[in-house]
């Protein structure tokens, strides 16, 4: 037994140094055992870079010499996917050449999935009918490319843009990184097929972005609450969403990333299509879990949310949050975040707009009635003889303009943090998607 | 004390009243026209007072002569106390003040003999319809002013006044602001505001301020029918008040004074705060005023008066007798104004609703 687990250790650990580069600068196609030639694996690696450009999915194909180690070539292909792919799309085609036997590892949206079986079985069939590896490599990635076609899926430019910046993050998930370059002036309103790796930040942004969202409603990446809490505040932001018309989201974390928390709720929000109707109608409440005055809640709103949603409002909303979560009570944290917020964003029965206006009417209407009434009154008293001067009587006879003093009148000015301004229910600030949110933090 | 003085006509003997229209005395028996200062003179030779010209009240202070006063009699207000004076044919039958019933008192016993007197112009008809004018397009008004029985109500009084005549000379200081200097840094505005000490004087001739002399009759009421023009008044004469009920002052000149002080002094004020320029904001500190050879008249001044008593309140409308200017206040059914306010606002306010729903903001 202990010879067996010796064995296994040092395959797996073999098996590392073979299979698994750590730098992520390597081939989309590996080729351990030398199956391919130079010029082959670049012209395979020209079409991985083309799904990924044009779909934003991570295709990769390896010829492994085996699997051992692993249970099942699903578990081999789960962890080349784990070192090798900072995206959350990936196609992964495993050829356990020790057994002839091949399988797919693919990550997807489960909701709109694109390599179903009978898509996989397409791709096995044309792979297994190449008369040779190379040729079985482009049947796969030309199949990946085909099937992501037909579903109509594309990469959003700052998914391309993102990559540069996740290489240098390799191993972070997804999320949130930052462009060098984007021409995200225009709005972007292709699908949102793998853009939910991304909150990419782009450097000149004048237009907001506008995709569909892909994440659920509950993100927690921080893994804070439990399997049923999960789903239970999933039900709750759903329900919410479809009473008020205005999305309500939870993201946890772990790490800002280098941003602040504003930042990465706004750019969370933005990025991964929050947000209801055209207009992005919602709320996001962003939780950053830590150590001891590291914890921070953050909230971004957008739209309706915004306009209803008043800085009193969200102090009180982040406050009840921060009382409960410091405690590690996270399912009555967000139960506040909610409750409060559908306090605020709640409808105002129409009597009571009703009632507004009948009372400014009425101001107007005994304005207008005393208006005329005043008519009736022409008795006035004169205070001055004005009328009994006699012309060209007035002589002037001293004048004299004596400087006194001077001084000078401070008066602060309007505060403005972050451009903020005030021109809404609460303070407002711009994203760097150029959308303007409200919002607010605390940390605890 | 109101005053009615029937002259006699010189040919017939029957009484005379003043026409405006021809601003002469005119008999209604024989059609006879008479020059005032004619049938004053007629008057006089027949014994009558002398015609009063260029008074100054410090040296042609004048009595009435028994010959003016033999046909007036004064009738007395038991309501107001007011005191009217009328003609011993043509008598007086209610208080022109408050409408009340008035009762013979006795024979006029003249005191001070008025200076000048405006004559009227314009008619009891003029008055009339300058009323119904007046009440034209005024809204929320209680019915008993609208009803016209009470026009014929309305009467020809020439009401006491004090005219006062001087050369002011005033000194005014103030303080005067203005914004020399603006800038800001990155947390503030700043503002340089400069004060100066200015100081004016000037002296300007009032001619014939008025002071009302009765206490029946408002202040303001009266403020508010000036301008009278004074240049078109002439010397006193018993004849211009044939047919009119005429007052006599209660409130003497001593005590007219101050609000005519008052006055020249906040004209003064405010003529030359116009000359302090160039500055954002001026207040007034101090002010002085000297009077520099005052004197002042006592003149009758014509006015069409009409009092409507409603919810035990005399509500008192006049017109300016030479210039047609009609004053008074209306008395205004509050109760009324606050329920159309009420209907309009309610309107509006559903109006207002409807819209914001239209347009999908509420």
């Amino acid at each position: 037994m202990k010879k067996i687990i010796t064995t296994l250790i040092v395959a797996v650990f073999a098996l590392s140094f073979m299979l698994i580069p750590a730098s992520a600068d390597d081939f989309n196609t590996l080729d351990p055992t030398g199956l391919l030639t130079e010029d082959e694996m670049l012209a395979l690696e020209q079409l991985a870079v083309d799904i990924e450009e044009q779909y934003g999915y991570f295709a990769m194909i390896c010829f492994a010499e085996n699997t051992d180690g692993y249970e099942t070539i699903l578990d081999f292909g789960h962890d080349l996917y784990n070192s090798f792919s900072d995206k959350d799309y990936a196609v992964i085609f495993v050829d356990d050449l020790s057994q002839s036997l091949c399988d797919f590892f693919v990550s997807e949206n489960y909701e709109e999935c694109v390599f179903t079986y009978d898509v996989t079985n397409a791709i096995f069939n044309a792979y297994n009918e190449a008369e040779t590896y190379y040729l079985g490599a482009v049947a796969f990635y030309n199949g990946v490319a085909s099937a992501l076609e037909n579903a109509g899926i594309a990469a959003s430019e700052e998914t391309t843009a993102a990559e540069e910046i996740t290489e240098s993050v390799a191993g972070t998930q997804d999320t949130t990184a930052v462009p060098e370059e984007t021409t995200a002036a225009e709005e972007i309103t292709e699908s949102a097929a793998g853009t939910q790796d991304t909150t990419a930040v782009p450097e000149e942004t004048t237009k907001y972005v506008n995709v569909d969202r892909v994440l659920p409603l509950v993100v927690d990446n921080a893994d804070i609450l439990t399997d049923e809490e999960e789903a239970y505040f999933l039900e709750r932001c759903q329900t919410f969403t479809d009473e008020y018309k205005c999305e309500i989201a939870i993201v946890t974390i772990t790490d800002l990333e280098g941003k602040t928390a504003q930042e990465y709720a706004d750019d969370f929000y933005d990025y991964n299509g929050y947000g209801y109707g055209e207009n992005k109608d919602g709320l996001l409440c962003l939780y950053l879990d830590g150590e001891e005055g590291q914890r921070n809640a953050t909230l971004t709103t957008n739209g309706t949310a915004q306009m209803n949603i008043g800085d009193d409002e969200i102090e009180d909303i982040l406050l009840a949050i921060a009382g409960s979560a410091k405690f590690g009570e996270f399912k009555d944290a967000f139960d506040w975040y909610i409750d409060l917020s559908e306090e605020a964003v709640k409808p105002v029965p129409p009597l009571f707009w009703l009632l507004i206006c009948l009372a400014v009417g009425m101001v107007i209407g005994l304005i207008i009635t005393n208006s005329m009434a005043s008519k009736n009154y022409s008795v006035h008293k004169k205070e001055t003889a004005a009328d009994y001067v006699r012309e060209g009587t007035l002589m002037i006879t001293g004048r004299n303009d004596v400087f006194r003093n001077t001084r000078v009148n401070v008066t602060p000015k309007p505060k403005s943090n972050s451009g903020k301004s005030s021109d809404s229910n609460g303070s407002t600030h711009t994203s760097s998607s150029g959308r303007s949110h409200g919002g607010g933090s605390i940390s605890f | 004390m109101s005053t009615l003085l029937q002259q006699k006509c010189p040919n017939c003997g029957g009484s005379v009243s003043f026409d405006t229209g021809a601003q002469k005395l005119k008999c209604p028996f024989c059609d006879s026209e008479f020059d005032v200062e004619a049938a004053a003179g007629q008057q006089t030779e027949d014994g009558g007072a002398g015609a009063v010209d260029n008074i100054s009240w410090e040296s042609d202070t004048s009595e009435w002569t028994t010959d003016e006063t033999t046909g007036m009699r004064v009738y007395m207000c038991n309501s107001c106390s007011g005191e009217v004076v009328a003609d011993e044919t043509t008598g007086a039958t209610s208080c022109p003040y408050c409408g009340s019933p008035v009762v013979m008192k006795g024979q006029f016993d003249g005191a001070l003999r008025p200076h000048l007197v405006i004559p009227f112009k314009l008619d009891k008809e003029a008055a009339k319809k300058a009323f119904k004018e007046h009440m034209t397009g005024k809204k929320f008004v209680a019915r008993a002013f609208k009803d016209d029985n009470k026009i014929d109500e309305i009467k020809g009084v020439y009401v006491p006044h004090w005219l006062f005549s001087c050369q002011a000379e005033g000194q005014v200081s103030f303080v005067a602001e203005k914004t020399t200097k603006r800038w800001s840094d990155a947390d503030n505005n700043y503002t340089e505001i400069t004060e100066y000490d200015c100081y004016r004087s000037g002296n300007m001739i009032f001619d014939n301020v008025p002071v009302n002399g009765s206490t029946k009759m408002p202040d303001d009421l009266m403020e508010s029918l000036e301008p009278f023009n004074v240049n078109e008044a002439v010397p006193f004469n018993v004849g211009y008040l044939s047919g009119y009920l005429a007052d006599k002052f209660d409130v003497d000149a001593t005590s007219s004074m101050p609000r005519a002080n008052d006055r020249i002094r906040h004209s003064i004020a405010d003529t030359l705060r116009k000359t302090v320029d160039g500055y954002d904001s001026v207040t007034t500190i101090q002010s002085n005023m000297t009077v520099l050879g005052g004197d002042y008249k006592y003149a009758l001044y014509p006015v069409w008066l009409l009092t409507i008593k409603h919810k035990n309140k005399d509500h008192v409308f006049a017109m300016n007798g030479q210039t047609g200017k009609f004053v008074g206040n209306i008395p205004t059914d509050t109760k009324k104004v606050k329920t159309v306010g009420a209907l309009i606002g309610a309107g509006i306010g559903v109006a207002l609703w409807a819209v914001l729903n239209l347009i999908g903001l509420i």
